[in-house]
């Protein structure tokens, strides 16, 4: 039987493959800096044209051979069946509220203050309705990193 | 004397004894929540463990690895979710064993089996390293790198449906190891003139990201899964019948060690080559294959724990991992600043030592948690993943934070974990680009010394490498293997195996 294309799966590649191509150009200009195999460019060349050869077989050899989806009317029908493949509503929101909290990290917020508000958060998001149990659960976990990781390992946290 | 004064180290110190305990007990449990594995809980444990003596990082660090090994058993027993890549064989009879009330039978004999895999996997580890450490001395520069290869080619091809993924993800990984000032000459790579990248991405950020953000993201898809509740309890297997499968353990193991010791190939390709074995040999199984086969239970548990022992060989003696959580542990070794390879033998030889005890010792205690707390494991596995993934997010960013000091190494990890989990969803393997990440240095000093030599040798390119190939020994042994394993991904040679096996089922 044989491989199911899935939603976006050609894009992903063909984005991959303009990836490796960027990879091989900015790896070209390294190289022609220290023209030697032995120079610093040459180790990325050569990746950057095994990445490049990869892509164009899985695009041009596998890909193609693999049973294509129903097909969609229009491109933005197309766009959204990969986005919903890929990045369901629920992994996306949480890799936002991911983002988000590194932010705040970044901005001087604090980790406890930090961490608390996204643990509760993201529990509350995955596991709607348990606000007690999730509060709880955030406040034992602190409480379990700070003993373990700063009283324990000696460990500098964020 | 000396050396039996090496392996007594954690006897005479309590500390290591309690951590490799606590490095057991972590592992079966991490390992045995559905998703989790004993990679990611390596890898983070790196982060956390690089400022301690390394004694007491290693005894943390093997316990986990052995008990992982054997965690993953249990979820797939009672969940048919194998907990780690290891147990997927488990489940195949695990899991029926379960269904007919006979979950604790199933984590006994796992258990047992897993114990004595993990023994014999330590013997064949004291007892072959030394002797391949000194027949390593020989290896040259080329041999490094076909060996490194090798491994690369393996873990991208076993269990992957595209050779072409997998040697993309594993040049990938090879390429962020580039990334920052090149050794040798100080030139910039990728850094875009940005004084943070130049000392270049640190590869324990990038392995939590892989495995710890990617897996909790992935968490996320199947949180809604329904969790089927067991009942069980635990009864010990009796001796006549671990007498009665020795033949098979004893195969199994030697399946484990070998596979284990190739370089890339780890315990969950160990476990299925070794159920394949088992179904092929075992002719009359009380039970059929499938259907709650004990022997199903005795072949994949006793290789994936035999593998352990195996997978540290290549990696103490070569510097090359035999697995991803080697390829971790070996990360953790460099950050300690040795150098694992044929010289770890004489320069630090204690280490070696004290890695056999302590993978002896954690067989000793997986015996015994592996036997006990069955109802914690049924409580563990049913924590909701949407209190488990949150969780998971906050032990990577405290992990990648933790090595640097850096911020702006919590968002590689982010983004790591995004690019990982991206490429899961189109079957772009993993492990590839974290062995890629561990090797990169290695094979990238190792590839200017055969480049410089090809510029200046007697001979150049074609007489100090390419003719070397077919005239040295190892090279050639080496070469032919990975000519080998490319041969047998092609679709000529799965055609022509493919029709071998049709006239053998219509003789």
């Amino acid at each position: 039987m044989k491989d199911k294309l899935r939603p976006g799966e050609r894009v992903f590649s063909i984005a991959i493959l303009g990836f490796s191509g960027w990879l091989l150009y900015q790896s070209l200009l390294m190289f022609q800096k220290a023209p030697s195999l032995s120079g610093y460019g040459a180790m990325p060349l050569m990746l950057s044209i095994i990445m490049l050869l990869c892509m164009v077989k899985v695009i041009v050899l596998e890909d193609r051979t693999k049973e294509k989806e129903a097909p969609v009317s229009s491109a933005v029908e197309a766009v959204k069946s990969a986005a919903s493949f890929l990045l369901p509503k629920d992994v996306l929101v949480f890799i936002v509220m991911m983002i988000v909290y590194c932010a705040a990290l970044q901005l001087g917020l604090g980790f406890m203050i930090s961490t608390s508000v996204f643990l509760f958060l993201s529990m509350c998001y995955l596991i709607p309705k348990a606000y007690a149990k999730n509060a709880v659960f955030s406040v034992v976990l602190m409480v379990f990193i700070y003993v373990v990781f700063k009283m324990i390992f000696k460990v500098t946290l964020p | 004397m000396e050396a039996l004064g090496y392996v007594l180290i954690p006897f005479q110190q309590p500390f290591l004894l309690l951590l490799i305990a606590i490095g057991v007990f972590v592992g079966i449990y991490v390992a045995a929540i559905p998703g989790l594995t004993g990679t990611m809980a390596v890898s983070l444990l790196v982060s956390f463990t690089y400022s301690w003596d390394v004694n007491a990082a290693l005894a943390l660090m093997i316990g986990i690895f052995n008990g992982a090994s054997y965690g993953g058993s249990r979820s797939a027993i009672l969940l048919n979710i194998p907990g780690a890549p290891a147990a997927v064989a488990t489940a195949l009879d695990g899991y029926p064993l379960a269904q007919k009330g006979e979950a604790g039978i199933a984590m006994g004999v796992s258990t047992v089996q897993s114990v004595i895999g993990g023994i014999i996997g330590t013997v064949a580890l004291a007892v072959f390293t030394p002797a391949i450490s000194k027949f390593a001395l020989n290896f040259a520069a080329r041999d490094y790198i076909l060996l490194a290869f090798m491994g690369l080619m393996l873990v991208g091809s076993l269990g992957n449906k595209s050779l072409a993924k997998g040697i993309f993800s594993a040049a990938l990984g090879i390429m962020v190891g580039c990334v920052g000032l090149d050794s040798m000459t100080g030139a910039q790579r990728f850094t875009f003139d940005n004084t943070y990248m130049m000392p270049g991405i640190n590869s324990v950020v990038a392995m939590i990201g892989l495995f710890g953000a990617s897996e909790a993201i992935m968490q996320i898809r199947t949180r809604d899964l329904p969790i089927v509740k067991q009942n069980v309890e635990k009864i010990v297997p009796t001796f006549k019948s671990i007498i009665k499968h020795l033949g098979l353990t004893l195969k199994s193991s030697f399946i484990g060690v070998l596979i284990g010791a190739l370089p890339g190939a780890g315990g969950s390709i160990a476990a299925l080559i070794s159920y394949d074995q088992a179904k092929r040999s075992v002719k009359n199984p009380e039970v059929p294959f499938g259907e709650g086969a004990i022997e199903g239970l005795v072949a994949p548990e006793t290789a994936n724990n035999a593998a352990v022992g195996g997978a540290l060989i290549p990696m103490l003696t070569l510097g090359i991992p035999g697995d991803a959580v080697t390829a971790v542990i070996l990360g953790a070794l460099f950050i300690h600043g040795l150098n694992p390879g044929p010289t770890m033998m004489t320069s630090t030889p204690h280490l070696f030592y004290l890695i056999c005890s302590c993978l002896a010792l954690s067989n000793v205690f997986l015996l015994i948690f592996g036997l006990t707390g069955i109802k914690l494991t049924t409580k563990l596995v049913e924590i909701p993943k949407g209190r488990l993934v949150p969780m998971i997010i906050v032990l990577s960013v405290i992990g990648s934070f933790a090595l640097n000091k850096n911020l702006y190494d919590i968002f590689w990890m982010i983004a790591f974990g995004i690019l990982a989990y991206l490429m899961k969803q189109y079957d772009y393997p993993i492990a590839p680009a974290v062995l890629g990440i561990v090797l990169s240095k290695m094979i990238e000093k190792n590839f200017k010394m055969i480049m410089i030599l090809g510029e200046t040798g007697e001979g150049g390119f074609l007489g100090t490498f390419v003719l070397k190939l077919f005239t040295s020994p190892i090279s050639f042994v080496l070469l032919v293997a990975i000519v080998f394993s490319l041969l047998v991904q092609t679709k000529w040679y799965k055609d022509w195996q493919q029709k071998r096996e049709a006239a053998k089922a219509q003789k």
